[in-house]
């Protein structure tokens, strides 16, 4: 069998063995609306712990993180510490949104801010802003699976091909599972994940130079500025740093399938107990950046940094390995793409679609039309993923900047009993309009600091004078003072 | 369109009703927000002191050993503020 042949194998036979682990999770329970986007509640630590897991290796993580510290250097750092700093932030607010959960049974992101804010426009906005930046980390994921398939096929599929074929398997794949099927095909890749980070974390830098240290002495001696901010960008430095990690671990936990999955936890010490454990296993990350970093001496000059992991691996490991890397990667795409689908679709019908447009519609119906969104928000994943250049990590930053926003109403709401829904309202407009127009101009960073990180600030400036300015005119969540 | 609000005030009086009994939020106890900054005094903000190459710890870059290190100690630090918070919840059990 030729090298294509066989890698290839090797990704089918991996993606298969996901795939029917899957299906035997999915037929054993019957779905009703609820468990097909909550999974019913009461999932225990040992899933959630999965679902969670499953955030931290997405494409984004794996190709992402790599081709950052191949193409920009020091500045992909700033990846380790958002996401420990997230669980930081999740220890403090998940618990509390997870009690208001039981309590109001709420199952999304909309339905907490219905409930707090009391008007069913500002929770329709919410979810169309939450469905609309989960396009970029959809689109992440499908190309991330396009530029497996295509580097593991030797360049014998192109990326666009390789692109389409994978959101025809991404879709059949979340119709045959569902969100219990999901968890579970979690195990399968994490292992597999945390298996191949390790072997070619430490291998690759080892076939190349002896080891780790070597490799990062040689890398200090060649390029040095290319380990510290901003490496080799221009504008990537410390403000951008401090800016960017507060942004995107302040959003961590805004993300609407964060958020709904925060609902499917048996209680609220599981999360408390997740956010202490979750940061080790950022850890394995480093790995993934020692690729990156060997990569940036041994194959120089690659036209897209988020290529340079499976390259390398290309060229220092037998085809079969290189196929058993892919097809962890591609569960590590198609995992979190069907989360990122599987939340999309039923926001858009349930919560949408449903209050305001057709209240009469039947649950039946609305699972129906979230069906039918699975088709077109792939396909709209597919377009913009064929028609962009842009990298995997200012996907995901983009829909950081997006998602964020959410905070100060989140939090507000929480915590502030003077906070009034024309604030709120008025803070996420103004915060996603600055993000637009920053983004759409190239302004991004603005003056050294994340476009995200601007907005969030005009957002909570203008949440709270608004609210001071006007009535509360729905009961806050009660506070009690402990000591 | 009129069976909608009907259904709109049925549900506005629902939340009242709902929300007319508090849940409790609680406030995290100082002790655990406390513990819940130094993570980030440590990997955020002081970036400009350890964003540099040398000295190289175990042949990585210094970088990238400190963020490493602080991942670890971030889990202590959330270890101890999920005791503190525990502790707390124990007292406020016994109390009520």
């Amino acid at each position: 069998m030729s090298s294509r042949a066989v890698s290839l194998a090797m990704i089918l036979a991996v993606v298969g063995l996901g795939v029917t682990i899957g299906f035997l999770a999915g037929v054993r329970r019957k779905m009703s609306l609820e468990q097909w986007t909550v999974g019913g509640r009461g999932f225990g630590t040992v899933l959630m712990f999965l679902l969670m897991a499953g955030e931290i290796y997405t494409t984004f993580s794996f190709l992402g993180a790599s081709g950052w510290a191949y193409s920009r250097g020091g500045p992909t750092l700033y990846i380790l510490a958002y996401i420990t700093l997230a669980y930081v932030v999740s220890f403090f607010i998940l618990p509390e949104i997870w009690e208001l959960g039981r309590k109001y049974k709420l199952q999304t992101q909309s339905d907490f801010f219905n409930m707090r804010y009391g008007n069913k426009y500002l929770a329709a906005f919410v979810c169309v802003t939450g469905v609309t930046f989960l396009v970029p980390y959809l689109q992440l994921q499908i190309t991330g699976l396009g530029i497996i398939v295509n580097v593991a096929s030797f360049d014998g599929i192109g990326r666009t091909p390789a692109m389409v074929i994978s959101v025809v398997l991404l879709a059949a794949f979340v119709f045959a599972s569902g969100i219990r099927a999901v968890a579970w095909i979690s195990v399968l890749k994490d292992v597999l994940m945390v298996v191949a980070a390790l072997s070619i974390g430490i291998g690759i830098p080892y076939i190349h130079y002896g080891g780790i240290g070597p490799m990062f002495s040689a890398l200090a001696q060649a390029r040095p500025a290319h380990l510290t901010m901003p490496g080799a960008t221009a504008d990537l430095g410390h403000t951008w740093y401090i800016s960017t990690v507060l942004m995107t671990s302040l959003g961590f936990c805004m993300w609407p399938h964060g958020f709904g999955a925060t609902f499917t936890a048996k209680s609220p010490d599981t999360l408390r107990r997740n956010a202490v454990v979750m940061p080790l296993y950022t850890i394995t990350l480093a790995f993934i950046f020692f690729v990156g970093f060997t990569a940036v001496l041994m194959v120089p000059g690659l036209p897209d940094g988020d290529l340079a992991l499976l390259i390398i691996v290309r060229q220092s490991f037998p085809a079969w390995f290189l196929g058993v890397v892919g097809g962890a990667g591609a569960l590590t795409a198609m995992v979190p793409a069907s989360i990122l689908i599987l939340t999309a679709a039923t926001l858009f019908a349930k919560n949408l679609c449903r209050p305001i447009f057709a209240p009469a519609m039947t649950d039946n119906q609305v699972a129906k039309l979230a069906r039918a969104m699975v088709v077109v928000l792939s396909v709209i994943s597919l377009y913009f993923a064929t028609h962009s250049s842009a990298t995997l990590v200012s996907l995901l930053l983009l829909g950081y900047a997006g998602v964020t926003q959410f905070f100060p109403g989140v939090v507000l709401g929480l915590y502030w009993k003077r906070v009034t829904m024309p604030g709120v309202f008025a803070g996420i407009i103004a915060g996603v309009a600055t993000v637009a127009f920053l983004v759409l101009t190239h302004q991004d960073p603005f003056f050294g600091w994340s476009a995200g990180f601007v907005a969030l600030c005009i957002n909570f400036v203008i949440t709270a004078i608004l609210s001071l300015l006007t009535p509360v005119m729905q009961p806050a969540f009660e506070q009690t003072e402990t000591n | 369109m009129a069976s909608s609000r009907v259904c709109n005030a049925q549900n506005l009086v629902d939340r009242q009703a709902i929300l007319s009994e508090p849940v409790p939020v609680k406030k995290p106890s100082p002790l655990a927000l406390l513990l819940g900054l130094i993570p980030f005094l440590a990997m955020c903000f002081s970036v400009a002191l350890w964003d540099r190459i040398d000295p190289m710890i175990l042949g990585l870059p210094f970088n990238l050993a400190w963020p490493l290190c602080w991942i670890i100690l971030t889990s202590l630090c959330l270890w101890g503020a999920y005791r503190a918070e525990s502790a707390r919840d124990k007292k406020d059990g016994g109390a009520s």
